[in-house]
């Protein structure tokens, strides 16, 4: 078998066996021998994220699983980054920046966030959970970012996601950005009252939404 | 691709949903500090009866966060911001097997220690405050997992359940004897009702095969001992729990109607139903289940209360 191909099949099958602690090896050796680092992720890494996502079609896979397999893949991305050539490290690729609002440490649904829209090639700037407002306007400052997406599960702390729009204000950068939330109780409505860009449901949709406010923009 | 819905976790849990603003602000006027409210049962107790105003609630309603427990076993909890719940700061441990060597020397068979903290002394003397009063406490305790994902990365967990659960499990039986001795100790102050839930690991997270191990290897003991240990205290299955059991067909739900006929579950008095809930408790063998104790939005439909099952012992 092509060798090539023989390791983007191996990083491949280590994503979907949510392998993160030996995929780096795989990378390395990739890199090693010579191999081009984008392929690197996009025909393996990616790939295999996508079929970790047809499993949970099937119901093979749960979001556990989902999680586990993205651990894999973000481990193969921090090795293979280090080959990428310049030009495609600031290709056109959309950078958001994606956090837990302050006062909230839960962060699966960010999490599957995060996974979707790296998998449909947004560059994401994961800022963790527990994320305080200014922390939020660094980063989209810092990073040049197009897009900030918030996430909150609790009442008490959602309210701080109008105060992170506030602050992107403040700091004159609010027409740079797109400002997209989601999480259990955030509802459309609220949305609209804070003044967000977008509101998703869930991860899936937070693609199709994604595209959408940079679409409508292209169109601008 | 199938929806990943909004499954993450639960968001009526009461220290969400009945801790918010409207109680914060009221709380705020108080001028204390978040973590001497959390240390003081006469703060509890007054936040606690706010709360039971506003619901128009037949209970009080504690503790208002899932932390208690993870705090007494080490884990940092963040107080350090104004009027948000108490949650948990930095991962104290790494991954499980160094989080398991730390149960197995500080916390195995030192139970009474470990839950021998100030903010645990605080709920259960609001406990008994409350009940010399003549009312009854509904108190939620926090799941095992719930519990570990203030310890320790929560992927760690997931990653453990699938590839390597003896460790998980070796974890789950440790903290399983912590949250029912706390339980035990929430039974000799009189609490009336128990809730439990374990988001983490909500079917829809964690699917129908891990699930049914879990319960295979864990819940299926915890919960013959919980029912071993109350004996005038109700307890209630979050129905997000409820819905993982049946759907591995481990329990099944039956009307109240059948275990008393002669409870009309329409009366108009929730009030009424309620307490005819709590005095057919004794002839339950089983859980109460059917509704989110803990929603704060609507009004509870006691008539939906139903009895959970479990049918694999």
């Amino acid at each position: 078998m092509d060798r090539k191909k023989e390791l983007l099949d191996e990083l491949s099958r280590q994503v979907v066996d949510m392998e993160d602690e030996t995929i780096s090896d795989v990378a390395e050796e990739y890199l090693s021998e010579g191999f081009d680092a984008n392929d690197g992720i996009m025909e393996g890494l990616v790939k295999g994220m996508g079929e970790a996502g047809r499993l949970y079609d099937e119901e093979e896979y749960y979001i556990a699983e989902l999680l586990l397999c993205s651990d894999a893949m973000y481990a193969g991305i921090e090795v293979l980054k280090r080959g990428l050539k310049e030009e495609i490290k600031s290709n056109d690729r959309i950078k958001a920046v994606i956090g837990v609002i302050e006062g909230d440490t839960h962060d699966i649904g960010k999490n599957l966030v995060k996974i979707m829209l790296e998998t449909a090639g947004f560059e994401m700037i994961d800022l963790g959970k527990d994320v305080g407002v200014e922390k939020f306007v660094e980063a989209a400052k810092n990073e040049n970012a197009s897009l900030v997406c918030m996430s909150s599960l609790m009442t008490t702390t959602m309210r701080s996601m109008k105060n992170v729009i506030d602050s992107l204000k403040e700091a004159g950068i609010r027409d740079q950005v797109k400002v997209m939330i989601g999480g259990g109780p955030v509802t459309q409505k609220f949305a609209e009252e804070i003044g967000a860009d977008a509101y998703s449901d869930n991860a899936v949709e937070a693609i199709r939404v994604a595209k959408e406010l940079f679409r409508n923009e292209e169109k601008n | 691709m199938r929806d990943i819905k909004k499954v993450s976790y639960c968001p009526m849990k009461p220290g969400i949903s009945v801790f918010d603003t409207e109680i914060c602000t009221y709380m705020e006027s108080m001028g204390i500090d978040m973590k001497t409210f959390y240390e003081d049962h006469r703060c509890l107790y007054t936040a606690s009866k706010k709360v039971k105003e506003i619901k128009g609630s037949l209970f009080f309603e504690l503790p208002f966060c899932h932390t208690l427990e993870a705090e007494a076993l080490g884990a940092h909890i963040r107080y350090d911001d104004g009027w948000k719940n108490p949650r948990s700061g930095e991962c104290r441990f790494d991954n499980i097997e160094i989080l398991k060597k730390y149960l197995l020397e500080s916390v195995y068979n030192r139970y009474d220690d470990v839950l021998n903290t100030s903010r645990i002394n605080s709920v259960l003397d609001c406990i008994s405050f409350i009940k010399s009063k003549g009312e009854r406490v509904s108190f939620e305790i926090t799941g095992v997992f719930t519990v570990l994902d203030c310890m320790v990365d929560l992927n760690s967990i997931y990653k453990g359940l699938i590839k390597d659960n003896e460790t998980v499990f070796e974890i789950l039986d440790i903290l399983g004897d912590l949250v029912l001795e706390f339980v035990k100790l929430l039974i000799s102050r009189g609490v009336d009702i128990i809730s439990i839930s374990d988001s983490p690991v909500d079917i829809d997270i964690i699917g129908p095969r891990s699930y049914k191990l879990v319960y295979d290897r864990f819940y299926k003991s915890f919960f013959k001992k919980l029912q071993s240990i109350y004996k005038n205290t109700a307890v209630f299955i979050c129905p997000h729990m409820s819905k993982g059991l049946i759907n591995i067909e481990v329990a099944r739900y039956i009307s109240i109607k059948e275990i008393d006929s002669s409870i009309d579950v329409d009366m108009d008095s929730k009030e009424a139903l309620g307490i005819a809930m709590l005095n057919i408790n004794k002839s339950v063998d089983g859980f109460f289940s059917g509704i989110c104790f803990a929603n704060k939005d609507l009004e509870l439909p006691y008539k939906n209360i139903k009895i959970l099952d479990i049918i694999e012992r």
